[in-house]
């Protein structure tokens, strides 16, 4: 496969976004140390700044602009290394979306800024912010559509010149990835269009509460594997590159990232546990369907384990965990997915207990489900797209990660461990002791149980603090990858398949057949209790608290 | 598709391991009845101060140590506030909101679930141990959701 | 691997097996299992002290 830079129209398209994104996680960074610090009792915000103003624009710049900017930059360059340059129509598309992301963005994060939509991320009715809030986010969907369809065709048109092959496996990722987004954000386009914006305007008065949060949540889950699926693309693709091995299985990966498409979405109900109105046995049922969207992480964890290993005993080591030592440790490019990669194991692990049933009454709503999330999508996913941001900014830029840099991505990985492990670990114990999440600075009138947790809440201050000096750090590389690193050629790595492997079976690659399974669970899961919702749930005016 | 034979083992015992999670909640909640709070009682979340049971908010005893504990919850107080029940009581909490969605959890305990307008929610815990139990609402609902408390006295026998 | 420089059969089966020994992905896999098991039964039994 060519390793020469990408076209530069499409490494253009590619950088517009990452940028973008960047610089929704400095903002959104900033948001987030303020907080740390009001919940620890230690500052006290100025100028009428409210606490959850700046928890909306937290959650808001990080959770979907950092993480959609990147990835939709990310898909595309995938698909222009390992489909050829974009087309047109893939092009103007991705520029189209880009833009309506962006004003999107634009609108919703000054209304926030403005005090108007002081909802959160997950902006449950009946809080009632502007209209603008709901357009703005409405418009970065319909953004990332556009995007998608750009996707969408750059992918048939390589399948139409290359009849009867699988395409190649980046650009097979990608797709699906996207599939997954388009059939989740569906949910959220209904609620938003047809329930918060006419009701936000004053057409309609009130709000079906329970159909609305039904909705949300129907995206609100897909939206996590939008997030881990493209820091997957890295782990089965761009690593087994890296570290010098092969990938295990190409079949396998195409497998893992079918069944996500087919189990991630029907599953929404795990976040509603605790709620009324939905029945304990539609609950269990889609307790059941996020079970089995544990099994592809499991089918990773080997695959990526044996990448390592096969790896590792080409390169002549012996003994059970030889090869562990021949893992290229001091090559950022590696070293952060990896610890990405180890995180997602107490990540996995506390999102089990999540969505095992009545156990989520130990744990939701605390500080456990933030340390919990924190290690997900904000460790395990953030390290990955550092990781991938250390080769394409330069290789995009048309520069080198220079071995100064190198170290300083080595640093910044570890301090970001390090911040985390305090924040999220302080966070995960205190909400085992009981302490509410999304709340600001109280001691709930000297109570001994809250004064119990002050320490603890010092002790995510201290991680926070750690974290931010981390972003700093990667905002510090970033833009030396993109405006001042030594002009060179830059490596896209990506790896090819070991010649054991069997041939891939072109099934895998039939659409019709997956989004039609999904589709079918989808209507099995859901059916049911929507249309329970529609006719019984009350509908609610709104309020505005803040 | 081809597996390899560490590979099956491992499936086999990741699936296997999930398949126990299942169980063990499965059973628990449907044969021993923990099941998470699901009440499928709805009213009109305008007229709770008139609807049956939450126009009287308190405490009730209904049996021997058995109470119903009614819950108003309303931006940014529960009512009723500080409950006195004595050790060993077994409470069916039944509570509504008034306005936005708010959480009610009792801290130390299984108690916590979400109190969403137009709906009422419900779960049954007996106090063991005597002290003093803070109850929080641990769902955002405004500026002054940190203040949104009241607590239980579970008093000695 | 120079699988082209394997006439025997036989040979060719020891060199896959050398090859795909996975012994030790085996073993970290079976350490997150563990790891998955712990803190669920951790959380588990303090659901049921707070029953």
């Amino acid at each position: 496969m060519k390793n020469t830079a990408l076209h530069p129209n499409d490494g253009k398209l590619a950088l517009a976004h990452i940028a973008v994104g960047y610089i929704a996680l400095f903002l959104g960074a900033i948001a987030g140390l303020l907080q740390a610090f009001v919940r620890s009792g230690t500052l006290e915000l100025p100028a009428g700044i409210g606490y959850y103003q700046l928890l909306t624009a937290h959650g808001v710049l990080l959770a979907l602009v950092f993480t959609t900017f990147f990835i939709i930059g990310f898909l595309y360059a995938s698909m222009s290394r390992t489909t050829g340059d974009l087309t047109p129509f893939a092009k103007k598309s991705a520029w189209i979306g880009f833009w309506l992301m962006t004003i999107g963005t634009a609108i919703t994060t000054v209304m926030i800024l403005l005090n108007k939509a002081t909802v959160l991320y997950t902006f449950y009715a009946p809080l009632k912010a502007s209209p603008w809030f709901y357009i703005g986010l409405t418009l970065v969907v319909v953004g990332s559509w556009v995007s998608g369809a750009g996707m969408f065709s750059q992918y048939a048109v390589w399948k139409k010149k290359n009849e009867g092959k699988p395409s190649p496996l980046l650009s097979f990722m990608a797709v699906a990835t996207m599939i997954l987004w388009i059939i989740a954000t569906l949910g959220v386009a209904v609620t938003v269009l047809f329930q918060f914006i006419p009701w936000s305007f004053g057409l309609v008065d009130k709000i079906n509460v329970l159909l609305s949060r039904t909705l949300f949540w129907y995206f609100g889950h897909p939206l996590v594997y939008f997030w881990l699926l493209p820091a997957y693309m890295c782990w089965y693709v761009i690593i087994p590159k890296i570290i010098g091995g092969k990938i295990f299985s190409d079949s396998l990966a195409r497998l893992a990232f079918v069944l996500f498409v087919l189990f991630s979405i029907p599953v929404g109900f795990h976040h509603q546990i605790l709620e009324s109105g939905i029945t304990p046995f539609w609950k269990f049922l889609q307790i059941v369907l996020t079970f089995m969207v544990i099994v592809p992480s499991l089918m990773t964890a080997f695959a990526l384990f044996a990448t390592f290993e096969i790896s590792g005993r080409e390169k002549g080591a012996s003994g059970l965990f030889g090869w562990v030592k021949k893992l290229p440790w001091t090559d950022v490019r590696f070293f952060a997915p990896f610890m990405g990669m180890l995180v997602f194991i107490p990540g996995g692990a506390g999102g089990i207990i999540n969505a095992s049933n009545q156990m989520n009454q130990v744990v939701h709503n605390t500080l456990w489900v933030t340390g919990h999330f924190h290690l997900t999508v904000a460790t395990t996913v953030a390290l990955t797209f550092f990781g991938i941001s250390y080769w394409l900014v330069p290789h995009l830029t048309g520069r080198t990660l220079t071995p100064r840099l190198n170290k300083l991505g080595i640093i910044q990985t570890v301090f970001w461990c390090i911040g985390m492990f305090l924040m999220s670990g302080a966070m995960h114990t205190v909400g085992l002791f009981g302490a509410p999440r999304r709340t600001a600075y109280t001691t709930y009138g000297d109570h001994p149980q809250a004064l119990e947790w002050m320490s603890y809440q010092t002790i995510m201050a201290v991680g926070g603090a750690i974290l931010f000096v981390a972003i700093l750090m990667i905002l510090y590389i970033v833009i030396n990858l993109a405006v001042a690193a030594p002009k060179g050629t830059e490596e896209f790595p990506v790896g090819e398949v070991h010649e054991d492997a069997e041939k891939t079976p072109l099934l895998l690659e039939n659409w019709k057949i997956w989004i039609g399974l999904s589709v079918v669970l989808i209507v099995i899961a859901y059916t049911v209790p929507v249309i329970d919702i529609i006719e019984n749930a009350p509908s609610s005016p709104g309020f505005k608290f803040w | 598709m081809h597996l390899h034979r560490l590979e099956k083992v491992w499936l086999l015992i990741g699936i296997g391991t999930l398949v126990m999670f299942l169980t063990i909640v499965g059973i628990s909640a449907f044969a021993q009845g923990h099941h998470p709070p699901s009440d499928l009682t709805t009213l009109d979340p305008q007229k709770v101060d008139t609807t049956e049971p939450f126009n009287q908010p308190g405490l009730k005893k209904i049996g021997d140590n058995e109470y119903e504990l009614v819950i108003v919850s309303q931006a940014f107080a529960f009512m009723p506030n500080d409950i006195k029940i004595p050790e060993g009581a077994k409470v069916h909490i039944i509570v509504t909101s008034k306005d936005v969605v708010h959480g009610l959890e009792i801290v130390g305990t299984n108690v916590n679930m979400m109190v969403t307008p137009g709906h009422v929610n419900s779960l049954t815990h007996t106090f063991h141990k005597p002290g003093s139990y803070l109850i929080i609402c641990n769902e955002y609902c405004g500026t002054g959701h940190q203040m949104m408390s009241t607590k239980i006295e579970v008093t000695k026998a | 691997m120079a699988k082209e420089f394997i006439s025997d059969k036989k040979e060719q089966e020891i060199a896959q097996k050398k090859e795909y020994s996975l012994f030790g992905t085996f073993l970290s896999v079976l350490m997150l299992a563990l790891f998955l098991i712990l803190s669920w039964f951790g959380v588990y039994y303090l659901f049921i002290q707070r029953l």
